[in-house]
């Protein structure tokens, strides 16, 4: 009974989010025209057809838009924009120290770079980068589909309290095999969420809540959010590629996530202690798969699939020393400080830099350098 | 798009004087005077301004878009800033993306022509912290979690570098807090949640055991909050703060609704609902995880508060308690300082069973009102 009110609770806010709206004729996969009420973006992933899924922590909600930037290219012209976090203060009126830059992707059509933003008074604003232009991506009179994650307990109990204390935040999302992928934390448990939804939406999905934990030492439970993921294909099966603070990466198969269930992670490598992991892709170059990550405290690393393929078992003893590292081997680019990437299209990769000076410059890396 | 402020020009409820003039050749020569311009405020917001289009020279409508711009003044050459035009019958209205920011200065154009400046004002509302919790001053090593709170909503995505935590020497000591890339700021951005890390907190973990962690029982820290911390709005804390707290034992029990003790209230009276938890418990669970509810299985409507350094949960009814029996359903997921919910302790053992014990639910606590 208590399920049925906090699905019924939960789809309020579905409710409100589209009563505003009207569906457009023909309308189909749930999508609707109208002006979604984006809260904040948290985390950008393009899915097919110029899909770009938004997620909105403070709302905790996704919303997919259609972007309607499906021309394609196929090899994109190199990015270099120089202080992009003062460009794009410019163009929004205000200093570089009022706006964040939350996340960076390529739309693998296009190759159009999105770009979420959001100013210190919390307003979210979506960018476009085209050939170094920087352009508003509009969030009004869009098609658009959402679904609010429904993990918010006690909304029952919210008549003997003042506001919410509850806070979920996105960390972020990836689409693949027709599923939207989501990891989060909230301030509440300090544990392992983990959302596969398939995409389109509906009112009546199953929206798989997963538990993740890794015992990666044996004797104790090691339950931690996931920082970034991405999904790969090894040995023929799906995995979910899965990083954490301090910095175990950790593979899960994609089959084995079903809704309800504990799955328990492999780890195959431990990065270091002192560092988080910020963000991660897949490159190719000639017959080689790469896994590239960005890190706060750690150069940008390569790992090779075929060495994640190869390594049997899990980590499951201590290294021995402090912030030295174990599982499977890498290697560090002499790029620091390196706090957004994505591939740009086969043979290039960008990437935001902090650098030593403090600019924050936006470069394109070719995969020559894999 | 509300006009809210636009005629009033109100902001917080109090006339303020808008620092905004036209040139005073272009006055002179078109005879504007200062009520062309107004600054359209929403929620203590500069959204955007509205222009009369006597102003504008007779500047043909489908033209307004590409000869009117707006660019922040002061800064070097700048690019115009993108917003949304609106034609309205006498007056053109300009939204920036974001809204104007606080203490800049803007410019407007007519064909490349400065046509007006002005001057956002700085907001005159200082933030100050209002609480840190848990709000005693012994603490168990092992604790998890701290919740700032604010009077106002504060600058959000820096908030480690204004938060510092010091051994006895004085000493810093980095790595004591996780690092989210979406920090955890309730929806006013009013309050924190900052999370020891974790990763130290729970044993046998690399950051464990490379770093420690990051509380000692019996050692003395001071918890600090910089004076340089801005608000949105770019003003400062009136002051630093500090908290001392002594650490004490690791907790590792569980807490347990059983052991409660239960002040009941009369009947026809809106006498507090007093609960002796018997220990602090987590200040933003407290609110979120117990539920009241009378014999049909009704919420009772009231007010929840922690009290005497979160080891009481005090209930206030909107309405005069009737007779009859009552029950409190508390979420498992309710936590003391540590972390330990009332299913399972934060840091678990696997190898001495304590993972085996069967969760339950929801746990609750009955009693009559008479």
């Amino acid at each position: 009974m208590k399920k049925i009110i906090f699905s019924i609770i939960a789809a309020i806010p579905f409710l409100l989010l589209i009563a505003y709206t009207k569906k457009s004729s023909g309308s189909l996969d749930g999508f609707v025209f109208g002006s979604p009420e984006i809260k904040s973006i948290s985390a950008l992933a393009f899915g097919s057809n110029g899909i770009l899924f938004i997620g909105d922590s403070k709302s905790a909600a996704v919303f997919a838009i259609e972007t309607n930037d499906v021309e394609p290219v196929e090899k994109a012209a190199p990015v270099d924009i120089k202080n992009i976090d003062q460009k794009i203060a410019a163009f929004l009126g205000t200093e570089a120290k009022n706006i964040s830059i939350q996340d960076l992707k390529v739309n693998p059509i296009s190759k159009k770079i999105y770009c979420a933003v959001q100013s210190v008074d919390g307003t979210p604003v979506l960018l476009k980068i085209d050939n170094g232009n920087i352009q508003a991506a509009s969030l009004k009179d869009i098609r658009f589909s959402s679904i609010v994650l429904n993990n918010v307990p006690a909304e029952d109990a919210k008549d003997q309290r003042g506001r919410p204390l509850r806070i979920a935040s996105i960390e972020d999302i990836n689409y693949a095999d027709g599923k939207v992928m989501i990891s989060g934390i909230s301030n509440q448990e300090f544990g392992s969420t983990f959302r596969s939804i398939p995409f389109p939406f509906t009112n009546t999905q199953d929206q798989s809540s997963l538990e993740i934990y890794h015992a990666a030492h044996g004797r104790y439970e090691t339950e931690a959010p996931i920082e970034t993921f991405t999904t790969a294909e090894l040995g023929g099966k799906k995995y979910l590629v899965a990083s954490y603070t301090c910095t175990p990466l950790v593979l899960f198969p994609l089959e084995d996530l079903k809704p309800g269930t504990h799955v328990k992670g492999r780890t195959v490598g431990e990065f270091g202690a002192g560092n988080r992991p910020l963000d991660m892709i897949t490159m190719k170059k000639g017959n080689d798969l790469f896994l590239i990550i960005a890190n706060s405290d750690r150069p940008v690393m390569k790992v090779k699939y075929k060495d994640i393929e190869a390594f049997q078992g899990s980590l499951t003893t201590q290294v021995k020393e402090v912030f030295s590292t174990a599982g499977v081997p890498y290697v560090s680019f002499p790029f620091v400080n390196v706090l957004q990437l994505d591939k740009l299209d086969d043979s290039q990769f960008i990437l935001m830099q902090r650098r030593s000076n403090g600019d924050l410059d936006l470069k394109t890396q070719s995969n020559q350098f894999l | 798009m509300s006009k809210e402020g636009l005629t009033g020009l109100s902001w917080f409820g109090k006339p303020v004087i808008i620092f905004l003039f036209l040139l005073t050749g272009c006055q002179q020569k078109k005879g504007h005077d200062s009520k062309d311009i107004s600054i359209l405020w929403k929620d203590g917001r500069a959204t955007g301004f509205s222009i009369s289009r006597s102003s504008l020279d007779n500047t043909p409508d489908d033209s307004l878009r590409s000869e009117v711009q707006v660019k922040l003044a002061g800064h070097g050459e700048q690019p115009a800033i993108a917003g949304k035009y609106t034609l309205r019958e006498n007056e053109l209205i300009f939204e920036p993306l974001i809204p104007f920011t606080r203490g800049l200065n803007y410019e407007i154009l007519l064909r490349h022509q400065l046509l007006a400046k002005m001057d956002i004002p700085r907001s005159e509302a200082v933030p100050t912290l209002l609480a840190i919790y848990p709000s005693r001053d012994d603490l168990p090593e092992n604790l998890l979690k701290i919740y700032l709170l604010f009077s106002r909503p504060m600058l959000e995505g820096r908030s480690l570098q204004y938060i510092k935590l010091t051994d006895q020497q004085g000493d810093s000591l980095p790595y004591s807090f996780l690092h989210l890339p979406s920090e955890l700021w309730n929806e006013e951005g009013t309050m924190l949640t900052l999370w020891l890390d974790p990763g130290r907190i729970k044993r046998a973990l690399q950051p464990n055991k490379s770093m420690g962690p990051p509380l000692t029982a019996g050692r003395k820290y001071h918890l600090l909050i910089s004076a340089d911390w801005p608000d949105r709005d770019g003003n400062l804390l009136p002051q630093g703060y500090a908290k001392q707290f002594v650490a004490v034992m690791r907790d590792t029990i569980s807490p347990s609704p059983d052991h409660w003790k239960i002040s009941i209230p009369a009947a026809a009276t809106t006498q507090p609902l007093q609960v002796d938890l018997g220990e602090s418990l987590d200040y933003a669970l407290l609110q979120d995880a117990i539920r009241l509810v009378d014999a049909a299985g009704n919420t009772v409507t009231g007010t929840v508060r922690p009290e005497s350094q979160e080891t009481k949960y005090v209930f206030r009814p909107e309405k005069p308690w009737l007779k009859g029996n009552y029950k409190l359903q508390i979420d498992p997921r309710l936590e003391d300082l540590a972390g330990n919910n009332l299913n399972r302790l934060f840091d678990v053992d696997l190898t001495n069973g304590a993972a085996a014990v069967p969760a339950k639910k929801i746990f609750e606590r009955q009693f009559e009102i008479r």
